[in-house]
């Protein structure tokens, strides 16, 4: 049910990214950097606070007129202050509920991560509570409508004595005081705001809270031509006598108010309430099942911390050392925050298969699918190739990750392989081992990883690239071929790119074959495949 | 004192900043007393890693300078030439800016028609008390230290409260609402509002705060006229118990 609900949703999102990641690139696309650029919309709305705040009145009688100044005296500067405090908490609203309804989308909010998820929740409410009285301070009609109807809300509810709708019930019945009251909380509604998102994010292991300063330069610059071409106005000033009749709502805070007026505060309450126990509870409905953790093998393991480094959940720690062995720390798994990703298994030095044991063991590993598994099926796969006709082109063994594009939709004479539950479970020492067989026919190493900046387990990708590029530890070693190794940043519906990229790689394999095929002619004895 | 307060900076008034000066310094002073330095530190380990990650990035990159190492051949996902994407970049931006500009204040919501007014019931009151005081009985006091014998017997509990409103004639609202507290002594309050045709109208509203009899012990009748748009409140005044409108 879930699966078949999530998967044309994915999808669908997945082709929209695939056009975000044509304009912008990878590392760019807004829709991979939702979080990021929540957080940097929230720093747009504080300074742009601070600045308007400057110069607000917090009296029932001079808000309205200082607001006013702002806008049409100062419009340089105080009414481009004061559209991008509006226009950059609309932002935030968006990226939010963007942001959730993706991590829901690919199921990225159940169990390790369920602490980040719930903490989403109360942000949620914080909020809308902040954008809320922030419009009330304006104290135009369309305040004193918010207001009120709030106040009704409230009321519903019947935990005050005498309604506190009353407050608003006539002319002069609105004291300065409560302005004071009100700024307040709009200043500590953003505070508490930003200790939550301190929280949501302090779990995971480089979270990402600033997105490319490019990408937030031009998001900005948006923001500002949309203040100087549609400035921010307020509406009539406040007037308890009369009712507001026509008012241009804030659709992204106030969607809630007509559910208010046309159904009722039980209605809405009872909406409100549902969402906030559904959401909260989401994680749990159902549990996800996750492989069996990480374990570590301490007798292989020197306390190097590459996988403490490399954990995208913090699940790897390093304590000393507890088996007298002369190394002065030891990696241990909190199976509490493990994923069971695999990232730890191909950051590990050890991990590699030209060990000559034959039960091949390494560090840190997994126990539902350890590293000697991967040997014997990559090992399977280069034998399969070795013995099954190519129709005279490259043979190319393929390593998939279970979150991107589905190997099987190659499947040629001539191709093999098999997916791991993150492409970074990896090690690139496999690269070169299969490309080690080049003599008895291996032509190639295609890697097929999930898209750029799209890991399910958050830096898959980042760390492959960076293995194979040479910057990160454990790299690919430069006895390989680079020309033989091809990676392909593929998701689910990438099939048809796949299929794309495995042609090109074989005909560019097709050609090397050529050229190579030239230098032996002209000298004898060279080895084919490069590898030595 | 009164002269440094109105002094202004670029035409801004001193004194609006320094309310906020103080108190967020305050409010800071206390986050770093109650631990926030403990937050800003990097631990040692952190420091060690990021040190450890510099240096190899630094040696690697000084390799592949000296063409020990390539980076990996891959074909990155097409993105077209640089000006496409710029345009394209800017199309989605403007797309972005026209969603926030346009729900953001462009949409009109009416909530009342152009010939409508809105009246607003507005009373907290309290009911008469069920039962009237009485003086209390030698065998009710029997058990009490003398100087805790009470004379009087004066029961908390209030009659619920009935408030019934009618337009030309018509009824529009009766409901009783029963007073709050949990001995139900305190009082009852009505909050509602209706919308109604603007023009001529007449108004009758009537309270009963006790239990026995029929009929209201307040009343107030009255034509009004309504202008589109007004907000017209029927309340009661507790002090000297009268409807009135505001």
């Amino acid at each position: 049910m879930r699966k078949s609900i999530r998967r044309p949703l994915q999808n669908l999102v997945l082709y929209v990214e695939a056009a975000y990641d044509r304009s912008f690139g990878p590392n760019w696309n807004p829709l991979r950097q939702l979080g990021s650029l929540t957080f940097f919309m929230y720093w747009v709305v504080i300074v742009t606070g601070i600045y308007v705040y400057i110069f607000f009145e917090t009296s029932a009688a001079g808000a309205y007129q200082s607001v006013e100044y702002l806008t049409y005296q100062q419009w340089y500067v105080g009414g481009v202050m004061r559209s991008l405090h509006r226009y950059a908490s609309d932002a935030m609203v968006v990226m939010v509920v963007m942001h959730l309804s993706r991590e829901f989308i690919f199921d990225r909010y159940r169990d390790v991560r369920w602490f980040t998820w719930f903490l989403g929740v109360p942000l949620l409410w914080f909020l809308f509570f902040s954008g809320i009285s922030g419009y009330w301070l304006v104290w135009d009609q369309l305040a004193q409508y918010i207001a009120i109807a709030s106040m009704e809300w409230i009321d519903w509810l019947g935990i005050f004595g005498e309604p506190i709708a009353n407050n608003f019930l006539t002319r002069g019945s609105l004291s300065d005081r409560f302005f004071s009251l009100l700024i307040f909380m709009h200043i500590f509604s953003p505070l508490i705001m930003l200790f939550i998102m301190w929280f949501h994010v302090m779990r995971v292991s480089r979270p990402k809270i600033n997105p490319p300063r490019g990408l937030a330069a031009c998001t900005l610059l948006m923001l500002v031509v949309l203040s100087l071409v549609k400035p921010a106005l307020s509406h009539a000033p406040a007037d308890l006598g009369t009712v507001p009749a026509v008012l241009k709502l804030d659709w992204f805070f106030m969607l809630l108010y007509p559910v208010y007026e046309n159904w009722g505060g039980g209605v809405l309450w009872g909406l409100a309430a549902g969402l906030t126990l559904l959401f909260a509870a989401m994680p749990w409905l159902p549990p996800m099942r996750l492989p069996k953790p990480a374990v570590v093998n301490l007798e292989e393991c020197n306390g190097c911390a590459r996988c403490y480094d490399d954990c995208p959940f913090n699940a790897v720690i390093m304590q000393p050392r507890t088996d007298g062995r002369p190394f002065e720390r030891e990696a241990v798994v909190n199976e509490k925050l493990c994923t069971a990703c695999g990232i730890c298994v191909g950051s590990c030095p050890i991990s590699t298969p030209f060990r000559s044991i034959d039960e091949l063991t390494t560090a840190i590993d997994l126990v539902d699918f350890p590293l000697k598994e991967v040997r014997v099926l990559t090992n399977k796969a280069v034998e399969e190739l070795k013995n099954e006709p190519a129709d005279g082109r490259p043979r190319i063994i393929v390593f998939g990750c279970d979150h991107g594009a589905d190997i099987r939709l190659i499947e040629q004479p001539g191709v093999a392989g098999f997916s791991l539950p993150c492409i970074a479970m990896l090690p690139p020492s496999f690269i070169d081992y299969a490309l080690s067989f080049s003599r008895g026919g291996i032509d190639g190493v295609l890697v097929a990883s999930c898209r750029q900046c799209d890991c399910f387990n958050r830096l898959g990708d980042r760390w492959l690239h960076d293995r194979l590029d040479g910057t990160r530890d454990p790299y690919l070693r430069k006895r390989v071929p680079r020309q033989r190794v091809h990676v392909s940043w593929v998701s689910k519906t990438d099939g048809p790119m796949l299929e794309e990229e495995l042609e090109c790689f074989r005909a560019s394999l097709e050609t090397l074959a050529d050229e190579e095929g030239k230098i032996n002619s002209v000298l004898p004895g060279a080895a084919p495949g490069g590898v030595g | 004192m009164n002269s440094f307060f109105t002094v202004e900076i670029a035409g801004f008034p001193i004194k609006y900043a320094l309310p906020f000066l103080i108190a967020g310094s305050v409010f800071l002073f206390v986050l770093y007393s109650f631990g926030l330095r403990e937050l800003f530190k990097i631990p040692g380990e952190v420091k060690e890693r990021r040190r450890r990650e510099e240096d190899e990035i630094k040696r690697l990159a000084g390799k592949r300078r000296r063409g020990q190492e390539k980076p990996v051949s891959g074909l990155k996902r097409s993105m077209g030439n640089p000006l496409r994407r710029w345009i394209a970049q800017g199309f989605l931006f403007l797309l972005f800016g026209v969603f926030i500009g346009s729900l953001s204040d462009t949409l009109v919501y009416d909530r009342i028609g152009p010939d409508e007014a809105l009246v607003k019931l507005s009373m907290t009151l309290p009911g008469k008390h069920k039962e009237k005081c009485r003086p209390r009985t030698i065998e009710e006091n029997a058990g009490l230290p003398p100087q805790l014998r009470p004379p009087m017997h004066c029961p908390r509990e209030r009659w619920p409260v009935l408030v019934e409103l009618k337009l030309d004639g018509r009824r529009i609202f009766r409901e009783t609402a029963d007073p709050i507290g949990l001995s139900g002594d305190g009082q009852s309050s009505f909050y509602r509002t209706f919308k109604v045709p603007a023009g001529r109208h007449r108004m009758f509203l009537g309270i009963r705060d006790r239990g026995d009899g029929e009929g209201f012990n307040y009343v107030l009748e009255k034509d009004v006229d309504l202008v589109p748009v007004q907000v017209m409140v029927f309340t009661y005044n507790t002090i000297n118990h009268t409807i009135y409108i505001k």
